[in-house]
C-alpha cells in the first residue's frame, strides 16, 4: 500500500478585491472629515442666484412705501434687524462703515419689532402697534447710527419669511437686476466683510 | 467544506431576507405617495409630536381671524401629516409641529393657512423649500443629489452580499503536492 498522499494547503495570495471595503471605508472617512468641519447652523440660502422676493413695505416714519422693484438699478445691502436683537447692536458699527461705501444702497428691514409676547393678541398691523414700533426703531437708530438709507417695518414678519429668515440679524446683497448674490446669517464680522462681501462688491461693479 | 464556509453561508442566508426587507422599507420610505407615510397621523405620532397650533395659547396676533378658530378635523389630519416632516430651523432638532420658537409659530400659522386654502402637501413643501432650502424637510427629496443618501446603504449591502456569495462559491485552489523531504517527515510522524 502506498503512503497516503499528504498535501499541505497552498499559500494563497490575497486577492485584490479584499481592499475594496477598506477603500470604501476611507471614502466615508473623507466625507466625515469634510462634513464635520462644516457649521450645521449655517443653512445655505436657496435665494442665492434668484431674484429677491417681491414685497412692498412701509417706510418707517410714514415717508412712503418701498417695493422690491426698487432694487433694480442699484446695488443694495439688505439688513434684517430689530431693537431686541443683541447681534444687531454688535454689528451696527460695521453697517455704519458699509454705509460709507460709495454706490451701496443700505436698506434696513425692521423685522417683527414688536414680538408676539409684546403684542399679546393685538394685530401687528394696527396703528397703535405700528406707532410703537416706529418710535422704538427711530430711537434705536438715532442712538446707534443711521446706517440705513431706507428703513422698513416688517410688522408681521411675512417679508422676512419670504427671505427665508430664521434668526436675526441677516444680511443680503442684492445686485442691480434685483438678484440675491449673497446672504449672511448672524452678525457681520470684519472677516466676513473682508473675505466675502467686499470681493463681491468689487466683482459686481 | 470548512467551518468558515459553513458559517459564511449561514450568515448570508440569514441576511438575504433581512436585506430584502430593509430595501423594501427603504423604497417605501423614499416614495412620498405611499400610505405607509401617513403613519404620522396616528394617535401615537400625535402624542410624540405635541399639540396642534389650536392648543397654543392665543398670544399671537393674527391678521387672519380664521386661524384663531380650532382646525376642522380634515385640516387637522393634513396638518398632522405634514407638520412632523418639517424641521424647525431655529431649534433644528425639533419638528415644526413641536417647536416653541417664534419662527415656528409663524410658520405653523402660514402652513395652516396654506392647508386651508387647499394647497397640496407638495405645494406646501415647495413653499418652504423655496425660502429655507432642502434642510427644512426631514425627509430629503429623492433627486439625483440625494441618491447616494437614499440608496447608498442598500447598494453597499447588496455589494457586500455579492462579495460574500462569490467567496463562498469559489472552490479552494488545488493544494501543491509535498516535496520528497516533506513526505518523508510526514511518514515518520504518522508511523511513530
Amino acid at each position: 500500500m502506498s503512503a497516503p498522499t499528504l498535501v499541505k494547503p497552498a499559500g494563497q495570495r490575497m486577492p485584490r478585491w479584499v481592499f475594496v471595503p477598506l477603500a470604501l471605508f476611507l471614502g466615508m472617512v473623507a466625507f466625515l472629515a469634510v462634513g464635520l468641519q462644516r457649521n450645521p447652523q449655517e443653512i445655505p440660502s436657496p435665494l442665492i442666484g434668484r431674484p429677491a422676493p417681491a414685497f412692498e413695505l412701509p417706510m418707517v416714519g410714514g415717508a412712503g412705501v418701498f417695493s422690491a422693484e426698487q432694487f433694480k438699478g442699484q446695488l443694495t445691502l439688505v439688513n434684517l434687524w430689530a431693537t431686541w436683537c443683541a447681534g444687531c447692536k454688535e454689528e451696527h458699527p460695521i453697517l455704519m462703515a458699509l454705509s460709507r461705501q460709495p454706490g451701496l444702497n443700505m436698506v434696513g428691514i425692521n423685522y417683527k419689532e414688536l414680538q408676539a409676547s409684546e403684542l399679546a393678541g393685538q394685530d401687528p398691523q394696527s396703528a397703535e402697534a405700528v406707532q410703537k414700533a416706529t418710535a422704538r426703531s427711530q430711537a434705536w437708530l438715532q442712538k446707534q447710527g443711521q446706517a440705513f438709507g431706507v428703513n422698513l417695518l416688517d410688522m408681521d414678519g411675512r417679508v422676512g419669511m419670504d427671505f427665508g429668515v430664521y434668526g436675526l440679524p441677516e444680511t443680503y446683497l442684492v445686485d442691480r437686476e434685483g438678484v440675491v448674490r449673497f446672504k449672511h446669517a448672524g452678525a457681520l464680522t470684519p472677516d466676513v466683510v473682508q473675505q466675502k462681501l467686499l470681493p463681491l462688491l468689487r466683482g459686481v461693479d | 467544506m470548512t467551518d468558515f464556509h459553513m458559517a459564511l453561508r449561514a450568515l448570508v442566508r440569514a441576511w438575504l431576507p433581512i436585506g430584502m426587507a430593509v430595501m423594501a422599507t427603504g423604497v417605501g420610505a423614499a416614495s412620498p405617495g405611499l400610505p405607509v407615510n401617513a403613519i404620522q397621523a396616528s394617535p401615537l405620532a400625535q402624542s410624540v409630536t405635541g399639540p396642534a397650533p389650536a392648543a397654543v395659547p392665543a398670544v399671537q396676533a393674527v391678521a387672519n381671524v380664521q386661524s384663531e378658530a380650532p382646525m376642522t378635523s380634515a385640516v387637522k389630519a393634513r396638518w398632522d401629516h405634514i407638520a412632523a416632516e418639517l424641521r424647525c430651523l431655529v431649534c433644528q432638532n425639533e419638528s415644526l409641529a413641536s417647536s416653541n420658537a417664534e419662527l415656528a409659530v409663524d410658520l405653523r400659522r402660514e402652513v395652516r393657512g396654506l392647508i386651508e386654502q387647499g394647497q397640496s402637501d407638495a405645494d406646501i413643501r415647495t413653499f418652504l423649500v423655496r425660502r429655507y432650502g432642502d434642510f427644512v424637510l426631514y425627509k430629503p427629496e429623492v433627486k439625483p443629489v440625494t441618491w447616494l443618501l437614499w440608496f447608498g446603504p442598500f447598494v453597499l449591502l447588496l455589494g457586500a452580499l455579492a462579495v460574500a456569495l462569490r467567496l463562498m462559491r469559489r472552490s479552494p485552489a488545488a493544494p501543491e503536492p509535498l516535496t520528497d523531504s516533506e513526505r518523508e517527515r510526514a511518514r515518520q510522524l504518522l508511523e511513530s
